[in-house]
């Protein structure tokens, strides 16, 4: 399948061809690139993130409320999740945690959404050390209990249905997602490179190429030739009156 | 036979030998060379015997070493006799160390006759050459003469393999005036730095005239070297 832009026509074998001739620079390139953001990504600092499952709802006085209870309590999740996230409670969980974190920590720190249809809220915390992550956390429902009881909203209720655990594994960096996505960036701009040189050195890259470019045939392929080294004057020369002296060496044939 | 000539200066000879070009026959190198004559048998025999011109796309592609060490090869065997045809930048001379003139240019300059070829011939080993001779202008106007012609054709009378080597095809007019000589045949020396476009071109101008492009050598290719060191 060839395709013809301008005067370059460029096949599917055209591209496999310049791919394999910079298959070196494709393989080296790649490999760097890998390297590279392998030690980036492992000099990163690590970050853990536990999370808090909550559930949000509204108190009801009598069962007919139970049902319209149910439906709010999706909304409240919503509603929650937003919260969650505000200064008002990293502030709190700062001052609940005061001296087993550092004052600042839980300001940015905190991330939180809803289940879908359910009155579920996840309440994530992330930090450098994994115990602090696993405290904030924690303190995260909490802190919005003292939210709701100051703010006069007093019929919702956060109820904790699973703790935090100390997390085990870093969830940023991701070691193997940045060295698979290098891989597949470097094999991308390396065949990428290799096109691009292909097309601006414009060489014949096989004796094959050279005869279709030439349309005759390539009669011989003459090697990178040693030299013959000069080491006595006199063999022939006739015309200069004088030896002209040029006696090949023997270092090529010690070579083969 | 060989006329004499002022002694070349050591000076001058030393630089001759620093530039030299010439690979021993016996060696693997020679090999390709061997390959090349073999190629050009097989293609050439059934068509009236012709000299061999040896061009290229551009300047540095080795043509000059190419035709010397080519002509060196089938002198082995054969009566051979090497024109440098590059009035412009000769090389020939520099590569066995002769001196450039008398030559080529000597035989127009002088209205020699074509018969007075022996007056400029030098010899290297088994290998008759004819330099280039004194640098004149407008040398390269006599490429395409008809004395250029009668030339070519007494020394294919005289020799088994005439072998010509030629300014590049985009650099002057010579070789494309020796390549509309109907007494010749072309090969075109490429390098593996040699761009597809210049060698469209070089084929291209070959063409205008009629030019017999017989093939390409393809010179200084490393894939070679493996399959001449057997």
């Amino acid at each position: 399948v060839g395709h013809t832009y301008g005067f370059v026509s460029v096949s599917v074998l055209d591209v496999y061809r310049a791919l394999w001739r910079h298959r070196y620079f494709t393989i080296f390139f790649t490999l760097a690139l890998v390297l590279g953001v392998w030690y980036l990504t492992k000099r990163e600092q690590k970050t853990y993130t536990a999370t808090t499952l909550v559930r949000v709802e509204q108190r009801i006085s009598n069962p007919t409320e139970a049902l319209n209870a149910l439906e709010t309590g999706t909304r409240l999740a919503q509603t929650y999740a937003k919260i969650a996230t505000t200064d008002a409670i990293a502030s709190r969980i700062s001052v609940a945690l005061h001296g087993q974190v550092p004052q600042s920590e839980p300001f940015g720190a905190l991330s939180a959404s809803e289940v879908q249809d359910l009155e579920l809220l996840t309440i994530s915390a992330k930090s450098h050390s994994p115990r602090q992550a696993q405290l904030m956390a924690n303190a995260a429902p909490q802190a919005l209990r003292d939210f709701i009881s100051q703010t006069g909203t007093s019929h919702d209720q956060v109820i904790t249905i699973q703790r935090a655990g100390l997390p085990g594994a870093p969830t940023s960096p991701n070691v193997t997602l940045n060295v698979i996505a290098a891989l597949a960036l470097g094999v991308v701009f390396s065949g990428a490179i290799a096109l691009l040189a292909e097309l601006l050195l414009d060489r014949p890259s096989s004796l094959e190429e050279l005869e279709a470019v030439a349309g005759v045939p390539v009669l011989a392929a003459v090697p990178r030739l040693r030299f013959a080294r000069l080491v006595r004057p006199g063999r022939t020369g006739t015309r200069t009156g004088q030896p002209s002296v040029v006696t090949p060496a023997q270092s090529e044939r010690k070579q083969t | 036979m060989a006329v004499e000539s002022k002694p070349v200066p050591d000076e001058a000879l030393e630089q001759q030998r620093r530039v030299t070009s010439l690979i021993d026959p016996d060696s693997p190198s020679a090999e390709a060379f061997r390959s090349l004559r073999f190629a050009l048998k097989l293609r050439l025999e059934s068509q009236p015997r012709k000299a061999i011109l040896f061009t290229s796309a551009d300047p540095g592609d080795g043509k000059s070493t190419v035709a010397a060490n080519y002509s060196l090869a089938a002198s082995l065997s054969q009566r051979a006799l090497l024109i440098d045809a590059d009035m412009h930048r000769p090389h020939v001379h520099e590569i066995f160390g002769l001196a450039r003139s008398p030559g080529l240019v000597d035989l127009f300059v002088e209205r020699l006759l074509p018969d007075s070829l022996e007056r400029v011939v030098a010899s290297y080993d088994a290998l008759d050459i004819i330099t280039a001779g004194r640098p004149v202008l407008g040398a390269s106007d006599h490429a395409a003469s008809k004395r250029m012609e009668d030339i070519i054709e007494r020394a294919l009378e005289a020799y088994d393999t005439v072998v010509l080597d030629s300014s590049p095809v985009m650099g002057a007019a010579d070789a494309i005036g020796l390549a509309s000589q109907r007494s010749v045949d072309v090969l075109l020396v490429v390098r593996p730095t040699t761009r597809r476009r210049r060698i469209r071109q070089a084929l291209r101008e070959l063409a205008l005239v009629d030019a017999n492009v017989v093939g390409v050598v393809a010179n200084g290719d490393s894939r070679a070297t493996a399959v001449y060191t057997y």
